[in-house]
């Protein structure tokens, strides 16, 4: 095809090439977004309302259990992010001595990636819960006397519940995509340093850490949106009395009654807008990934 | 790395069982539940049943039906999605200039924008136009995010892609078809395995979308987990989590012996899943 | 360049359709209704026969597998044999995304070929769909074994205070009921109504919870609350008045929060389901669970949801009781087969069947004693002496069975609970 000369044809190729992507793109997701936008400045023609208002977000940012699950989202994926990030580096400088012989390692580090993360919610239920197995084993071992003087694990006041399914399904992900930076480019870089008598902190100030770092912040970005917009999570694992905002929302949504559709849409936009700065760090950040390939 | 090489021994072990441990702990419980007739705090073990393996098997618990109806929807998206991510990630990894970065955040966005923001207005909007309730709609919309996640897979591979073999290849007088299949297909096979692997662990577990779109019409493994869920039988919902993770464990274990090699020794395909 | 053009403008031409096609809401005209019409006029052969073939989608929560089970095994076969009539159960996790569902069918303007065919529904849920006119009916009395029901019976004939108005057809009865521990607790020890239960709880630290509102029972926790605390039932049957209802409900809330402190997890959160409840208690975590089973409680136990030597039992003050019912929506594909299912499910031998424990799940039954004759009278007299231990017995149950509020106050409890409890720190 770009051996065609003539222009016009080159563009319609081209453009035959995006703009099937581009037309589903814009006809699902962004008529999605533009929907719930209408829906929610209160235009809901079957309850009568044709007029356009502010009034629910006027309400939102005037409610402190919308801020208090607002910030209880963001913490929790600012803690499950770090903690996967943090681990995930360990773990990925840690296998990556075992090139040759980490076959099962490999193996077992995506284990738990085709996992669905109700799954995982799930079992970390079954698992950390106050009548849990780690529960009876601590029972057991004479620790504990019954389910209530084990600590508060899941569906507890701070999401430690939530960020711990995080963290169990995000490890391997973010581990993955160190790794194949560490494995690669990074080797000659750092024999050369080596030879040249740099110590082992050194290596990692000069020549590792800044070449995982786009691939570190390019997979932390999608954790830290997943995990802020994620429903199933919470579903299962969060306490009643602390939403996150998708819970906000969906609660809002299944109200019978229809006034509240409006908020669950206004919560909505919120949760887009935020992920939409979070595209746009992605596009910044991450991007040099993909440059330094070139 | 040869230097690491050497001492294998105690650290080996210790990380091996640290990394059973953390990977497989928490499928212990689901396992055991699946087949327990009662286990009351503090019983280790529970007393047996075969009582929820035997409902799952039965026809009302309708769990062949989701099977099906996940696996062909699943199946479908990831060749679909493959069909339309190819052309966009190639014409955008390679020719497209101007306006790339543009394009590229318009096509990459749904993979950061959380379903349940978008998964209802989407719903009216096939409400609309005649697609819910329909296999073809619930289809469309396991493709939203599907789409976009193969796009964002393969451009990273023609980020890096060398177009020269394929110049070369041409200028020796092979056709389009004949260099496709030559030269593109097997660099880019593990790239394109690892995005119909994923594609398809999106497809398998999303709840949302066809709650919203499928409206119960089309009964999927997701759908009965979460109506389980809100029964509080353990049981059920081990035996249904172990049917849940099954297929797709036994799909990534295949998929792994062709797409793990490079997974781990190619810069390609660095980039896995965090949505499934 | 100009390919990008053209990409503008195609992007363009999509939103400008979008917008175009989400504004034209109103367009196929009332021919559903007017099918419908005819089949609520005809005769109950035209029905069958119309019925005959057709595929009804049952919305219905799908949490109990002996529920599923019942619905499939003996409804399913039935139907199909008798009536050619296929059933296909949609599992849910809360009948409001069944409602939720035919009100976004209804804003999208499909009057007809609607994908819901029945909803097994009550309270709230019915009241919502019912004031936004999107019921089928009225078609319970149409159907022949309405004959069983006593809709003159206000419990029966009233939905939360709503009159169903042959809007949604019986299909069984609950009452609240709590549960202890035989082993735990001797029955002299147990609180029978709230003020003693405040007592029990401050004694017994962390040892009580209820499961959160809006969860069904756990708001019918809060409205007996609301009862006895406000003096009794009657005085509410009238319709909701903000400050009278304020007047009495904070008392509910002062009780709710000063006794927040005893409470399993010093009230900082509640399980959100009934089956959270349940098993906290199954793990000795707390002395009470709920149940809304008239047949009893052997259907857990015998799963092990429950222990064994679980016991339910009612306060002295009374319980809240209902019945609960299926309706179809108004733009319904398969109504003539969902009033098929709708009268079967009332067939007096089916509705034994799903109170007795071992076959069905201790449901109580919609249709009136005093309305059988011969055999079914018989059964039914069966039916009654096998109830156990595991069993509240059932002139007792009546004896203690409050009526439930009117719609309205339902919300009021709700958010007020939500916000002056839940939230209250």
């Amino acid at each position: 095809m770009f051996y065609s000369k003539s222009k016009p044809i080159r563009l319609m190729i081209l453009s035959g090439m995006l703009v099937p992507s581009l037309l589903f793109v814009a006809g699902t997701f962004f008529a999605g977004i533009f929907i719930s936008g209408v829906q929610s400045l209160d235009y809901f023609p079957l309850i009568g309302k044709t007029t356009l208002s502010f009034r629910v977000y006027i309400e939102l940012f005037h409610s402190a259990i919308f801020y208090r699950s607002l910030f209880f989202s963001l913490g929790i994926s600012l803690a499950a992010t770090f903690i996967s990030a943090l681990i995930a580096v360990i773990l990925a400088l840690w296998l990556r001595r075992y090139v040759r012989h980490g076959r099962w390692l490999h193996f077992l580090l995506q284990f738990n990636l085709p996992v669905p993360h109700v799954v995982g919610a799930i079992a970390i239920l079954l698992l950390f819960g106050q009548s849990g197995l780690i529960s009876r084993l601590t029972y057991w071992a004479g620790m504990i006397q019954q389910p209530s003087q084990f600590p508060v694990l899941v569906t507890d006041q701070n999401g430690i519940g939530i960020v711990l399914e995080y963290v169990w399904k995000e490890v391997p992900f973010i581990a993955v995509s160190v790794l194949s930076i560490l494995k690669s480019w990074v080797v000659p870089y750092e024999k050369q340093l080596q030879l040249l008598g740099a110590n082992a902190w050194q290596r990692w100030k000069l020549v590792t850490f800044p070449f995982m770092l786009p691939s570190l912040l390019s997979s932390s970005i999608i954790v830290f949106a997943y995990t802020f917009g994620s429903f199933e999570v919470p579903y299962v694992l969060g306490s009643i009395s602390k939403p996150t905002l998708p819970i906000l929302a969906y609660q809002a949504y299944l109200n019978p009654n229809l006034t509240y559709r409006s908020e669950a849409m206004a919560i909505n936009i919120v949760i887009t807008i935020i992920s939409m700065f979070l595209v746009i760090f992605y596009m910044k950040w991450g991007e040099g990934y993909a440059e330094k390939r070139r | 790395m040869r230097r690491n090489g050497v001492n294998h021994g105690k650290s080996y072990a210790f990380l091996h069982a640290i990394m059973i441990s953390l990977f497989f702990l928490p499928f212990i419980p689901l396992l055991a539940w699946s087949f327990a007739q009662q286990w009351r705090f503090p019983d280790l073990v529970p007393t047996v049943s075969e009582r929820a393996w035997l409902y799952v098997f039965s026809t009302h618990s309708q769990v062949k039906d989701a099977i099906f109806n996940s696996l062909g929807l699943a199946a479908v998206t990831s060749l679909l999605s493959q069909v339309v991510a190819y052309p966009a990630a190639r014409a955008l990894g390679l020719y497209v200039k101007r306006w790339n970065k543009t394009i590229r955040l318009l096509l990459i966005a749904p993979i950061l924008i959380p379903g349940i923001s978008i998964a209802i207005g989407v719903h009216v909007l096939f409400l609309h136009s005649g697609l819910s309730d329909q296999w073809l709609g619930v289809l469309l919309s396991h493709l939203i995010p599907a789409i976009p996640y193969s796009i964002y897979l393969l451009y990273g591979f023609y980020a890096g892609y060398d177009i020269g073999y394929e110049k070369q290849f041409r200028l020796l007088g092979a056709g389009r078809l004949q260099t496709f299949r030559l030269v593109e297909l097997p660099l880019l096979r593990s790239v394109l395995s690892l995005s119909i692997l994923f594609s398809f662990l999106i497809s398998w577990s999303q709840y949302l979308f066809t709650v919203f779109i499928g409206g119960g019409n089309l009964i999927t493994l997701p759908m009965l987990l979460f109506s389980t869920l809100s029964s509080g039988d353990y049981s059920l919902m081990g035996a249904l989590c172990m049917v849940f993770v099954l297929p797709a464990l036994i799909i990534v274990i295949f998929s792994s012996i062709g797409v793990k090699k490079d997974l781990f020794e190619e810069k390609e395909a660095s980039r896995v899943d965090p949505i499934v | 360049m100009r390919k990008k053009r053209s990409v503008k403008v195609i992007l363009f031409l999509c939103l400008v359709s979008l917008i175009i096609a989400a504004c034209s809401g109103k367009d196929s005209a009332d021919k559903g209704k007017a099918a419908g019409d005819a089949l609520l006029s005809g005769s109950w052969d035209q029905a069958l026969a119309e019925a005959k073939g057709q595929t009804v989608n049952w919305y219905m929560w799908g949490g109990s597998d002996a529920i599923n089970e019942f619905v499939d095994r003996k409804y399913g076969s039935v139907l199909k044999d008798k009536y050619g009539i296929t059933l296909h159960r949609v599992p849910l996790s809360d009948t409001a995304e069944a409602v939720n569902k035919v009100l976004n069918e209804k804003q999208a303007g499909k009057n007809k070929d609607g994908s819901v065919d029945l909803i097994w529904i009550n309270g709230e849920n019915f009241a919502t769909l019912k004031q936004a006119d999107a019921l089928f009916g009225p078609f319970a009395t149409k159907l022949p074994n309405a004959k069983y029901v006593d809709y003159s019976n206000p419990a029966v004939g009233k939905d939360f205070g709503l009159d169903t108005e042959g809007y949604e057809s019986v299909w069984g009865s609950a009452q609240f009921q709590f549960v202890y521990d035989s082993e735990r607790m001797k029955p002299s020890e147990l609180p029978h109504n709230y003020k003693e239960l405040k007592s029990w709880a401050e004694k017994h630290p962390g040892r009580f919870t209820y499961n959160a509102p809006p969860d069904f029972t756990g708001t019918r926790f809060v409205k007996q609350l609301f009862y006895e605390l406000s003096g009794g039932h009657q005085k509410w049957s009238k319709p909701f008045v903000q400050q009278e209802f304020d007047a009495e409900a904070t008392k509910v809330w002062d009780y709710l929060n000063e006794v927040k402190p005893s409470l399993w997890r010093k009230g900082e959160t509640y399980p959100k389901t009934i089956a959270e409840l349940a098993a906290l208690f199954n793990n000795n975590e707390v002395d009470f669970a709920f149940t809304q089973d008239i047949g009893g409680i052997a259907t857990d136990i015998g799963k092990g949801k429950l222990p064994k030597t679980a016991r339910p039992y009612v306060f002295d003050t009374g319980t809240i009781g209902d019945y609960h019912y299926v309706a179809i929506p108004y733009n319904a594909a398969h109504k003539a087969a969902a009033m098929v299912v709708a009268n079967l499910i009332l067939d007096p031998k089916l509705q034994f069947e799903k109170a007795d424990p071992a076959k069905g799940w201790g449901d109580g039954i919609g249709i009136d004693p005093s309305k059988l004759e011969g055999a079914n009278k018989k059964l039914y007299n069966e039916l009654k002496a096998k109830s156990g231990e595991t069993a509240v017995q059932a002139d007792v149950l009546l004896k203690h069975k409050l009526p439930d509020l009117p719609a309205a106050y339902t919300p009021a409890l709700e958010e007020g609970w939500k916000n002056l409890v839940l939230f209250q720190k």
